[in-house]
């Protein structure tokens, strides 16, 4: 697969404040891309740089093969988003924006149906709700057929419906090889869609890798329940597994070389009598928050 | 840029403003033009578009200076530079819609001016009447609104240079108003004031205003110690000067 977008060594400052630092991270042909951080840590900021749209920042991004270069978007023709808020004329009704935009009536039309915004794209955008807005924003980031889309916390303000409608339409368009940069902080709702993950912390990339990846992740941690809690976390411990006692209960995480199938014999042969045990399903979210955690005592150790 | 500059006239076109300035421009004149009605001075009315070219500098302020900061309110500048090309294209297509309105609006107050002429006269104060320097009064209501829209740079140029340096609009239009209002007085005061640095100071900014009163009234100068060549020129330097820094301001904006 070719990479589409690559971001390189990317560093903002406002004043004093380094709100960018050494930002790298490479993206590819058709994939969801979720940008993943809490308030504040630089995802918009990340989405305008990579955009030209701040007179200075220094590194460099390389969008198909061509780098781009504050004061030249020419290289973005076919880039669509909806960064921080949509881009609304209030004066004009939803139509007209598209009219604005884009000649291709069909094109326009699929969009309009996709996110059902038929009962009010021809009133004044000043009479619409937040919601509406935002599908407006979206659906105008997805026209004339861009290469890649960057939408800021689309899912902003939009019903459980309008959610649907996103995530379908942009799986629809990442399986025609469109690729989408999505940032959010409303994690679970990002999991559903996206192939890759980028964490920004305090303007830095705290990973970046694939979804199934952080799924797997996930799965070696497990809850057991002994006759003996004590005794068998300590011969746990003492044979190299990582095993801590939590509301009464073990909490074994498991590294890359333990399975599963050894554990259970091993304590079993030990004496230890399991009266229950389970896979931890932590949700994406959580697994999220907890790297993110690490990464702030990394840089407070 | 074509495609930038259909879109700049597509909203130009959708604002409800577009469709009431003409309207509020002819009322206003009409106003003008029935209070003078009995007038022995209506042919100066007449060449001076009955005041209309004082309310479409109002508008046009209004006008340029939203035109700019809108779009950094709406957020949709980013549309604008990423899909327009960059921010120079920006600049100039917002320029030239400007300039274009501008040139509209002269041309509407001319054009209100032929209308509200027979309706408020009648058949008196004929077009091919001898008016001043011995030419026809519709010669110097031509000459008055070229030498308007000549004028009107240097308000265009300030209007856009505060509007890329103000977050809002309202500095912008506020400045821009007083400006028009009370700019010719504050030269006045400040040459009456300045003594023998009057050589420095009749180039302040504000003397340019004085162009339209000078060229209907040559004796003018008098009060503005500038020929009328020197205004003209310090009219358009001052406009380029403007533009320039306003240029300058644009491309560092922060989105
Ligand atoms: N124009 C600006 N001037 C000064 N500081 C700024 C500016 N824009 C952003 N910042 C700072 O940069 C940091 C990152 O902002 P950014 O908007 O990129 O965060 P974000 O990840 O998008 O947050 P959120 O989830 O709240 O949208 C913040 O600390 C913010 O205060
Ligand atoms: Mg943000």
């Amino acid at each position: 697969m070719t990479q589409i977008l690559k971001v390189h060594n990317l560093s903002k400052k406002f004043g004093n404040k380094q709100v960018l630092d050494h930002v790298s991270f490479t993206i590819l042909r058709g994939k969801v891309v979720g940008l993943v951080g809490p308030n504040g840590a630089g995802k918009s900021t990340i989405m305008k740089a990579i955009l030209g749209l701040y007179p200075s920042f220094s590194g460099q991004v390389v969008f198909d093969g061509r780098s781009v270069k504050a004061h030249d978007q020419s290289v973005f023709r076919k880039v669509g988003f909806l960064i921080e808020k949509p881009a609304i004329y209030p004066f004009l009704t939803g139509l007209q924006h598209f009219q604005l935009y884009s000649s291709n009536k069909a094109d326009i039309q699929e969009v309009i149906d996709e996110l059902h915004m038929n009962h009010y794209i021809n009133r004044k955008a000043t009479h619409y709700s937040l919601g509406m807005k935002q599908k407006l924003g979206i659906a105008l980031a997805i026209i004339n057929q861009p290469e890649l889309v960057i939408l800021d916390e689309p899912m902003n303000g939009l019903d459980p419906q309008s959610n649907r409608d996103l995530r379908h339409l942009i799986m629809k368009r990442a399986k025609k090889g469109t690729t989408f940069i999505v940032s959010s902080h409303i994690l679970s709702e990002l999991a559903k869609i996206v192939d890759d993950v980028i964490l920004i912390n305090d303007g830095k990339v705290v990973l970046a890798t694939a979804i199934s990846e952080l799924r797997q992740a996930d799965n070696h941690d497990y809850i057991l329940q002994t006759r003996n809690n004590i005794e068998a976390k300590e011969i746990l411990v003492n044979n190299g597994y990582q095993a801590e006692i939590r509301n009464g209960q073990i909490s074994v995480t498991l590294s890359a070389s333990q399975g599963i199938v050894e554990l259970l014999p091993f304590l079993i042969n030990h004496g230890i009598a399991i009266t229950n045990i389970y896979h931890c399903q932590t949700d994406i979210e959580s697994i999220l928050v907890k790297m993110l955690d690490e990464s702030k005592s990394e840089v407070r150790a | 840029m074509a495609d930038i500059l259909r879109q700049e006239f597509y909203k130009v076109w959708h604002k409800r403003s577009t469709v009431y300035t003409p309207l509020v421009i002819f009322v206003l004149m009409g106003i003008v033009g029935a209070m003078t009605i009995h007038s022995s001075d209506a042919r100066f009315y007449i060449s001076a578009g009955f005041a209309g070219f004082q309310w479409a500098m109002i508008m046009l302020i209004v006008i340029a200076a939203n035109t700019i900061s809108s779009e950094f309110e709406y957020g949709t500048i980013k549309h604008l530079i990423v899909q327009g090309n960059g921010r120079t294209l920006v600049f100039l297509a917002k320029f030239l819609v400007i300039g274009a309105y501008d040139i509209y609006l002269h041309g509407l107050v001319f054009g209100l001016t032929l209308i509200l002429k027979p309706l408020i006269y009648g058949r008196r104060f004929a077009f091919n009447q001898n008016y001043l320097y011995g030419q026809s009064l519709m010669t110097n209501l031509v000459t008055e609104t070229l030498v308007d829209l000549l004028g009107s740079l240097i308000i265009i140029g300030m209007i856009v240079m505060l509007a890329c340096v103000s977050k809002t609009s309202a500095v912008a239009i506020a400045t821009g108003i007083v400006v028009c209002f009370v700019g010719q007085g504050v030269s006045e005061l400040l040459l009456k004031a300045a003594g023998s640095l009057s050589v420095i100071l009749k180039w302040n900014p504000f003397n340019m205003l004085f162009l339209s009163n000078e060229w209907s009234n040559p004796s003018y100068d008098h009060n503005t110690l500038l020929s009328l060549p020197s205004l003209i020129w310090g009219n358009v330097i001052y406009a380029l000067v403007f533009l320039v820094l306003g240029y300058e301001m644009f491309k560092h904006k922060p989105i």
